[in-house]
């Protein structure tokens, strides 16, 4: 263990650096071991969301919101935020989860149901505040079968959200679904 | 044996790059269903697949960008020389069009042709 600190400084070409405050200064480690895997079973992943948290995505439509400090510890006190998102299907799984524009607090969790008989998928999509990890509305499920759409997730669904700006240059917010196949 | 068109919508082909789109309600709460993106391109269908690679915003235009994967065999790839999006004029306000989910209709399916 080790002491870390981060300052800012300012200075001209002409001058060497003046510190003019301090960002942090406190205890440094070189890594912080979580074991979600033991707490809620292998197949549990991470995604990165920000500087200051991440989302585990268990199973069963599982996932938990996690701050952190600068220093990567855990951040919130009590037990972690969690949410089970309610999927149908006996292999549905969470695959992503992002910010998006409307609201910072505003998150949405991407999710996939397949029926490996029938060939068809449900795509689930669950938005949450992730200030008290609530739902904000109802779980939406959109059949990815034939008859709508040949889009299908093979290996691992993700999310991308951007927003762009109508000919009044009102925002308009979309969210794009892909299959993150194996360019990865 | 079913051919590699079959189940495919109108320009589809199998191991063709698919997105969905979906806008955001004013609110940020719901999802209006969209568009089925379809990356076109020519492929080898036993060998080849595409899929969407990145975005960006390219001359104040929001740009997809998908490429084509060879499979390696040994569970990595070889990519074929990238096939960018950026020409494409990909207007989100036009053809807008919502989906009535008490009676569901064919996504629309919004073509990107523009190989190069």
């Amino acid at each position: 263990m080790s002491t870390v600190t981060c300052s800012v400084t300012q200075n001209t070409p002409d001058t060497p650096p003046v510190t003019i405050g301090s960002v942090y200064h406190g205890t440094d480690a070189p890594y912080y071991v979580y074991d979600y895997d033991k707490i809620y079973g292998q197949g549990t992943t991470m995604k990165y969301i920000d500087e200051k948290s991440f989302v585990v995505i268990a199973q069963q439509g599982n996932v938990i919101y996690q701050e952190t400090g600068v220093n990567g510890a855990i951040q919130q006190t009590g037990p972690p935020k969690s949410y089970k998102v309610p999927l149908l299907g006996s292999n549905a799984k969470c695959h992503d989860a992002i910010t998006f524009g409307y609201k910072e607090s505003y998150m949405v969790i991407g999710c996939i149901a397949s029926d490996n008989v029938l060939k068809t998928q449900t795509l689930f999509l669950q938005v949450l505040d992730r200030t008290d990890f609530t739902k904000v509305s109802d779980v939406q499920s959109f059949p990815l079968t034939t008859d709508f759409t040949d889009f299908r997730v093979t290996t691992k669904l993700a999310l991308r959200a951007f927003t762009i700006f109508d000919a009044q240059q009102n925002p308009v917010d979309y969210l794009m679904v892909y299959d993150q196949r194996r360019q990865h | 044996m079913p051919s590699a068109e079959q189940g495919l919508g109108q320009g589809g082909v199998k191991n063709n790059g698919y997105a969905l789109l979906f806008q955001v309600d004013p609110e940020g709460k719901t999802f209006i269903q969209e568009y089925e993106l379809l990356f076109k391109h020519t492929l080898d269908v036993n060998n080849d697949f595409a899929a969407v690679y990145d975005y960006y915003w390219w001359a104040g235009q929001f740009t997809l960008t998908s490429r084509v994967y060879q499979p390696d065999g040994q569970g990595g790839k070889q990519l074929n020389p990238a096939l960018f999006l950026s020409p494409c004029d990909l207007d989100l306000t036009a053809e807008r069009k919502t989906k009535n989910l008490a009676d569901p209709q064919i996504w629309v399916t919004k073509t990107l042709d523009c190989e190069g």
